[in-house]
């Protein structure tokens, strides 16, 4: 093949860098348009390199469901939550959709929960603890403290180890009367209230 | 940029030569144009933003710079990207979050999400959070600074390398010693002197200057990470969520303190236990319809109270015809024959005083009156002294103004023309005998001052001067071992 005349090749050249100018140009709407003209996402969808996943071992039903409360009524279960993500990030609890009594049940209930190893939502055996993340505080409180994952209790990094991470949560409670007359008992009769427990790991 | 440079020979360069040239000045000129596409804004008020993470694919990749334009007043725009401050913040602060807008929320915030995060974002996002819309994404070409924070050294190496290679291709293409384009110079013919014409050679390629293109390169590629330092870092941040819902305390059934427990469980006609802050009403806790009463003044509320099983409080009476009487919402009520008196009381007082008993009215006195205990001056208890001439009387032997708490039940039932009484002090029977019989009318089971015999072996006055707790009246006789079950679970 005979070589291209220097007028071809300085041609050729030279329109490299202008077509390459209106390349970027083009590439850059291309990809603008693309990207911030759409109104919707596909939710959940798999995005090749990278996964995250937060589970628990609860099948869907609540830890506690307390239907006659006597004062000084305490319990302890488990719940066991793993992590899958591709990249490391932090797990942390807070507490959501709380139902108040008018009463003020949630403000005679106190709650200690701490992160550990072991155990599961079938039997706290083995449960090792690690740290305290909600150090006796009463629903009501533990409730308007930790509401968000920014004001979340507990801090447990994650790796990033794709084939799942474990960490187990103790929650301990106890109906606390003291200080209550009969009269303000009495007042708590037929009172209940509730909330949901809610991990989320976001990347650090 | 410099010619298309030509061999050693002075030709035009091959097909070789001139992809080669092409190529470098492709990958230069689009580089260099999109980092100017992406530094632009830093002329005005828009903002360029490296990302950083996977949460916006595949729109955004990591290594992308997003231009972002300040919303100012306008509305957060639902379905559109937006960057905004995140709360939650990390070792190095709060983060620049880049999400896509998806739905208002009841609150008027609103609720974001990553593309290709499982979740919606949890916190919701308000106008205060947004720092502005995206407008333009200039891909891959933050790519170097982000491997310059990720200290992936791999990648960062080769791209040097790739522009070295780049740069050195398209700066000039002469041998050594030469900067800049043309061939080398014939020299013209003049003399037959010393007539030196170019020996031509190949110059091998390694031999284009390779002093000063290394330098050159490193420059340029500094000055492309340089410039996009200015640029901030946003996080397309990934999360998800898992929930143990639904958790539920509940009271069903009655709390009962231990005290409050023994009480009720001998159905008492009424039941007041003293906890007041305030008067003027005085609760009833037998479940009976009408039973609360009124307080009149002056009584001192929340004092600390008898039974310490569970919290309650008491109320002093301070003389002067301070009292408590039971009912006052249903009326009088008609004196029982057979009923059990129950109450704690702690005193110091030496002048004695009228303790609980049965009258006509609610007024200070009334005319009838019977049914009652009271203390005398030298601090024993007495049931009885009504009916005038013969009237029977049981006091106890000891006294018990000693300051303490004691408990406190009288059992009568009727024995032929009179009453058999007994009298309970602290879970024990210390007392017994026949007391006056009572007469039938309608009245009010009262506590503290009221109507009340004079003469010796009755206080001066009916004024009680100590503290009162938990009273109780049963219209039957509680039994022995009843009384001390009470006492137990105080």
């Amino acid at each position: 093949m005979s070589r291209p005349s220097m007028r071809l090749s300085r041609f050729i050249a030279a329109m490299a860098i202008p077509v390459s100018v209106l390349g970027a140009g083009g590439v850059v709407w291309h990809s603008s348009y693309a990207a911030f003209s759409a109104e919707t996402r596909n939710s959940g969808n798999s995005w090749g390199t990278g996964t995250v996943a937060l589970t628990d071992d609860d099948s869907g039903t609540a830890r506690f469901n307390v239907t006659s409360l006597v004062p000084g009524q305490t319990d302890t279960r488990c719940i066991r939550v793993t992590a899958t993500s591709s990249v490391a990030g932090t797990v942390k609890l807070y507490i959501v959709n709380s139902v108040t009594s008018t009463a003020a049940l949630e403000n005679h209930i106190v709650l200690t929960v701490r992160q550990g190893d072991g155990g599961t939502f079938a039997s706290c055996t083995g449960f090792v603890a690690d740290s305290t993340i909600i150090s006796a505080q009463t629903l009501a409180a533990a409730t308007a403290a930790h509401s968000t994952y920014a004001t979340a209790a507990g801090s447990w990094v994650t790796t990033g180890d794709i084939a799942g991470e474990v960490k187990t949560y103790e929650f301990a409670w106890t109906f606390d009367a003291t200080g209550l007359t009969q009269e303000q008992l009495d007042g708590l009769q037929g009172s209940h209230t509730g909330l949901d427990f809610e991990w989320e790991i976001q990347n650090n | 940029m410099g010619d298309v440079g030509r061999s050693a020979h002075g030709r035009a360069p091959g097909w070789g030569g001139l992809a080669a040239t092409v190529m470098a000045r492709t990958y230069l000129a689009f580089a260099l144009a999109l980092t100017a596409i992406a530094a632009l804004p830093a002329l005005g008020t828009w903002q360029t933003y490296l990302v950083l993470t996977d949460s916006m694919r595949p729109a955004i990749d990591p290594g992308d710079l997003v231009v972002v334009a300040p919303l100012g007043s306008r509305d957060i725009p639902l379905g559109r990207v937006v960057t905004f401050t995140s709360r939650s913040s990390d070792a190095h602060g709060p983060r620049t979050v880049i999400h896509r807008v998806v739905s208002l929320r009841a609150d008027g915030a609103f609720t974001t999400a990553g593309d290709a995060n499982p979740q919606e974002d949890s916190a919701p996002l308000t106008q205060a959070d947004v720092t502005g819309q995206a407008r333009l994404l200039v891909p891959w070409v933050g790519l170097p600074m982000l491997w310059w924070r990720e200290r992936a050294v791999g990648p960062l190496l080769a791209w040097f390398v790739l522009t070295a290679l780049a740069i050195s291709a398209v700066v000039h293409r002469t041998p050594r010693g030469h900067v800049g384009p043309g061939p080398v110079q014939h020299r013209p013919l003049r003399a037959p002197v010393h007539l030196r014409l170019p020996r031509p050679h190949l110059v091998p390629w390694h031999a284009y200057e390779a002093g000063a293109h290394p330098m050159l390169s490193a420059g340029v590629c500094l000055v492309l990470v340089a410039a996009q330092a200015s640029i901030g870092a946003t996080l397309a941040s990934f999360s998800a969520r898992t929930t143990d819902p639904g958790n539920s305390w509940a009271s069903s059934a009655r709390m009962l303190q231990p005290y409050t427990s023994a009480v009720l469980a001998d159905l008492p006609r009424g039941y007041y236990p003293l906890d007041e802050t305030a008067g003027p009403t005085m609760r009833d806790l037998s479940g009976n319809a009408g039973r609360s009463g009124t307080y009149t003044a002056p009584v001192t509320y929340r004092q600390l109270g008898a039974v310490t099983s569970g919290t309650s409080f008491a109320v002093t009476l301070a003389g002067a015809g301070a009292r408590a009487v039971a009912a006052t919402a249903s009326g009088a009520v008609s004196g029982p024959r057979t009923y059990s008196l129950e109450l704690w009381f702690r005193t110091t007082t030496v002048a004695g005083g009228k303790l609980l008993g049965f009258e006509s009215t609610t007024a200070a006195t009334s005319s009838k009156f019977d049914r009652h205990v009271f203390m005398r001056t030298d601090g024993k208890l007495s049931y009885g002294g009504w009916g005038g001439g013969g009237a029977k009387i049981v006091t106890t032997p000891a006294a018990y103004n000693n300051g303490s708490w004691h408990h406190l039940v009288i059992v009568t039932r009727p024995s032929e023309s009179s009453q058999q009484t007994s009298i309970y002090v602290d879970g024990a029977s210390v007392a017994s005998g026949l007391t006056s019989s009572v007469s039938a009318y309608n009245g009010y089971w009262r506590i503290g001052f009221g109507s009340l015999a004079t003469g010796s072996g009755y206080p001066k006055s009916a004024n009680f001067a100590g503290t009162i707790d938990n009273v109780a009246v049963y219209t039957t006789a509680l039994t022995a071992s009843r009384v001390t079950a009470h006492y137990a679970a105080r």
